[in-house]
């Protein structure tokens, strides 16, 4: 086993402070995962010091972002997923990285450049016509989830695209 | 026929549909793992006043304190069934609870509101 010595912890821990990290997850995003993750993040309320409404935001938003990952991923990747929570200046980002494969990542681009050129009204409007245009499909849609995401968050989602393969990719969002 | 009833747990709602003493709650989190299966129990359950001669005035009670996206597609299915349900004279008063400061939670019953074309009683809730 390779030896892992007190330095490189030590500048792995300055990195987590350097890059605003207030938590990190590295591993499978399971639907057990997503459990323990999101109890963690409401263990961490208290520490983070925040009103009712933004703990709300943040726990909204975490659980779209993870429930994404656990039902869209691709299980069993030899790449971990990654699940974040940063604070800069005083305001919270949550974020989600993991492989998914190529033929689903032009239409999550697609669904992620038409909700950031939307107001809050389009939104809403959208996320509407959404729930009702899916009233008979019985999957966990992508969509819907993405749209409340950008709703509670406020703010526009960033994403980053590595290509890992010829059929991979990893995905990253952050809002 | 009479009570349907589900215990809340961490990541389903209470719910419970009591004919006879005209109780109808759905509360607590909601992002079942199977949401479709979750909430189609619930919709079966209530189409099925239809063919149990009930007829009456109700109180429906929603109080989410959180629902995940795929459940809000789930409870509009739900409202628009309850609906169905006053053209055979079984007639819902639908209260949505929220949490004050919860605006997003409120919005989203005035979304329902909007969509389902139904009277819903916004009631807000000290925190």
């Amino acid at each position: 086993m390779e030896e892992f010595d007190n330095q490189s912890l030590f500048n792995l821990h300055r990195s987590i402070i350097k890059e605003n990290m207030e938590f990190l997850y590295k591993g499978n995003i399971t639907v057990a995962v997503v459990n323990v993750l999101l109890q963690i993040v409401k263990n961490k309320f208290s520490e983070f010091k925040i009103d009712y409404s933004l703990q709300k935001k943040i726990y909204n938003i975490a659980v779209e972002c993870l429930e994404n990952v656990s039902d869209h991923g691709i299980p069993g990747s030899d790449i971990d997923s990654i699940f974040l929570i940063g604070k800069v200046d005083g305001v919270f980002f949550i974020g989600t990285g993991n492989i998914i494969n190529k033929n689903v990542t032009n239409s999550l681009v697609s669904s992620l450049n038409k909700i950031n050129t939307l107001d809050r009204d389009g939104l809403k409007s959208i996320y509407k016509e959404t729930m009702t245009e899916q009233l008979g499909s019985n999957s966990n849609d992508v969509g819907l989830g993405l749209i409340d995401i950008a709703l509670k968050a406020n703010n526009k989602i960033d994403y980053k695209i590595n290509p890992v393969n010829d059929a991979q990719d990893f995905f990253f969002i952050s809002s | 026929m009479e009570v349907f009833e589900l215990e809340g747990t961490r990541y389903t709602p209470k719910v419970v549909f009591d004919v006879k003493n005209k109780v109808f709650e759905i509360s607590g989190d909601s992002r079942p793992e199977d949401t479709h299966t979750f909430y189609q129990v619930l919709i079966d359950w209530l189409s099925g006043l239809n063919n149990a001669s009930v007829q009456g005035d109700f109180k429906f009670k929603f109080a989410f304190d959180y629902l995940n996206s795929s459940s809000s597609k789930f409870i509009f299915k739900l409202i628009k069934c309850l609906k169905g349900l006053e053209s055979n004279g079984i007639n819902f008063s639908i209260d949505w609870f929220y949490d004050e400061p919860d605006i997003d939670m409120k919005e989203l019953g005035e979304e329902y509101t909007e969509l389902a074309d139904i009277k819903i009683n916004m009631i807000s809730v000290e925190v």
